[in-house]
């Protein structure tokens, strides 16, 4: 390794150690590396000027930002707040049948709205009801977490790695779908299951929920309707973009145009509630990642993951699979997902869609293992700290790696016989 | 691993839209809650610290509670009607008058 490649690994290490560890905030750690990155880059002539200003992926950014607003304004509705009463509802006070809405909520709303607005929604819900019900929080926020983690895995916009991986593979909303999706079910209902057993113990007696109407809730009927009238729209057009010729990110922009038009709503209110730290985490770390690829040093990973799997496609999607998935719960998975998809579009000869979409799987599953694997995890530890519960990292490790490992495991078998890899 | 744990839970984190999510929810399903400015009163402007303290001051919150379950009690029974079901009745009377 050259002394401008070691520049460019440390620089590498310590943004995702330093993000890692908050030692400060995530995007302040990628912008940091991004501009390392970029001032050796240029006095090594790495890369020029030039080369460099191209370093963040614009269809990805728009793509995400799109989304972002459309949601945004989705949420101000209380469309997603109308599914968890309705949930609540529905329960008509049985814990168990509470658990299993809460679980199938959390997933559902996922594939919308951020992991983090998702769950910190579903944590208020949970938190609520189970004061109500003087029933003890903690089984149904971190059963939350991990199935928030795990909603949205088969969706282009169901999370950032997805839209990363999706934009750079050229996989349309539907390929994902119909390569994921029925994966994705599996493990919903899997991970439930595990969830359920795990907790059926602890969860408390039937006990009566309070009269309402989940529609008490919606201030506004013009904008709900607005927003799901263009929910429907958005999500219609991504099934058909291709066929449109209309790129992803073309859809989402559009659609946030139409949002903010319609909606009624504060622009500027709009855009302040964007997730800015991913948006700033994505950017810097898509240069760091670009700093590295200059230096050669991903393709000749690439070569490296190739030797080890000796071209051996099941052995080569498993590895992808597990070695993605095992270092996003380290790791963010969006610092995964860019770092993989180069490597990943270095190599020829395999079943490139299978190892796209295992990497998918891998950045997506990754996030709940322990306390420390993703911000969704951490922020539920906190509503619960909140609200006088603690639960040990221990106590979440426990069922946050087993869930985790049974989705890989699981995933694994799915992808071989989805792809046919084994002749 | 469990130090570093502590660290990063003990990192400050907005937890804005849980706060005003959960306002929400409980607006419909669970015990509804009223926020109130209360002024240092005029005359006890050399005990700004003591009064600022009340906010977490455990005794008091408690006594504020039975104030108000006291004074609510106490206004109920001199309204023997409930005030909701009043208002309502003369709303319908008005309207029919129109």
């Amino acid at each position: 390794m050259t002394s401008e490649s070691m520049i460019f690994v440390i620089i590498y290490l310590f943004t995702l150690l330093s993000a890692a560890l908050e030692m400060v905030p995530i995007s302040v750690a990628a912008l940091l590396g991004a501009f390392l990155t970029v001032w050796f880059g240029l006095s090594y002539g790495v890369f020029t000027y030039e080369e460099a200003t191209g370093f963040i992926d614009m269809k990805i950014l728009g793509l995400l930002i799109g989304t972002m607003i459309v949601f945004e304004v989705a949420y101000r509705s209380g469309i997603f707040r109308l599914m968890a009463l309705y949930a609540i509802k529905l329960s008509g006070g049985d814990s168990r049948l509470l658990f299993i809405f809460v679980c199938l909520t959390s997933a559902a709303v996922s594939m919308f709205l951020s992991d983090s607005t998702a769950l910190l929604m579903i944590a208020a819900a949970a938190t609520t009801i189970s004061k109500f019900m003087d029933q003890d929080p903690a089984p149904y926020v971190v059963s939350a977490a991990i199935m928030v983690n795990l909603g949205g895995t088969s969706t282009l916009i169901g999370s950032v790695s997805n839209m990363i991986i999706g934009v750079n593979a050229g996989l349309s909303f539907t390929e994902f779908i119909t390569y994921l999706a029925p994966c994705e079910f599996a493990l919903w209902a899997l991970t439930m299951a595990t969830l359920y057993f795990n907790y059926r113990h602890v969860l408390g007696e039937k006990k009566a929920v309070p009269t309402y109407s989940p529609w008490e809730s919606v201030e506004d009927k013009s904008l709900f309707n607005k927003s799901a009238l263009l929910l429907v729209l958005f999500l219609g057009l991504f099934m058909i973009h291709d066929k449109l010729n209309l790129s992803p990110e073309a859809v989402a922009l559009g659609c946030a145009v139409l949002a903010l038009s319609l909606s009624n709503l504060d622009p500027s209110d709009i855009f302040r509630s964007l997730d800015w730290e991913t948006i700033f985490f994505l950017s810097g770390f898509s240069i760091i990642v670009k700093g590295l690829e200059g230096t050669g040093l991903l393709a000749q990973l690439s070569q490296g993951f190739l030797a080890v799997s000796g071209n051996n496609p099941p052995l080569a999607t498993a590895i992808m699979l597990w070695m993605s998935g095992l270092a996003s719960s380290v790791v963010s998975n969006i610092a995964v997902a860019l770092t993989f998809t180069p490597m990943i579009q270095e190599i020829q000869g395999l079943n490139t869609t299978a190892l796209w979409s295992a990497l998918v799987l891998g950045t997506n599953l990754g996030g709940a293992a322990t306390p420390m694997s993703g911000v969704v995890v951490v922020m539920a530890m906190n509503t619960l700290k909140r609200e006088g519960t603690t639960v040990s990292f221990s106590e979440f490790t426990k069922i946050g790696s087993l869930t985790t490992f049974i989705q890989l495991g699981f995933s694994t078998i799915y992808l071989i016989a989805r792809f046919g890899l084994v002749s | 691993m469990s130090k570093i744990w502590k660290w990063i839970k003990s990192r400050k984190r907005t937890l804005v839209k849980y706060e005003e999510a959960k306002e929400e929810f409980e607006k419909i399903i669970g015990r509804p809650s009223i926020r109130l400015v209360v002024e240092l009163p005029t005359s006890l402007e050399d005990v700004r610290d003591e009064f600022q303290e009340l906010e977490n001051d455990e005794e008091f919150l408690e006594a504020l509670r039975r104030f108000v379950e006291d004074y609510l009690k106490e206004r109920l029974s001199r309204a023997p009607q409930r005030p909701r079901e009043q208002e309502s009745g003369e709303a319908e009377a008005s309207d029919e008058s129109v």
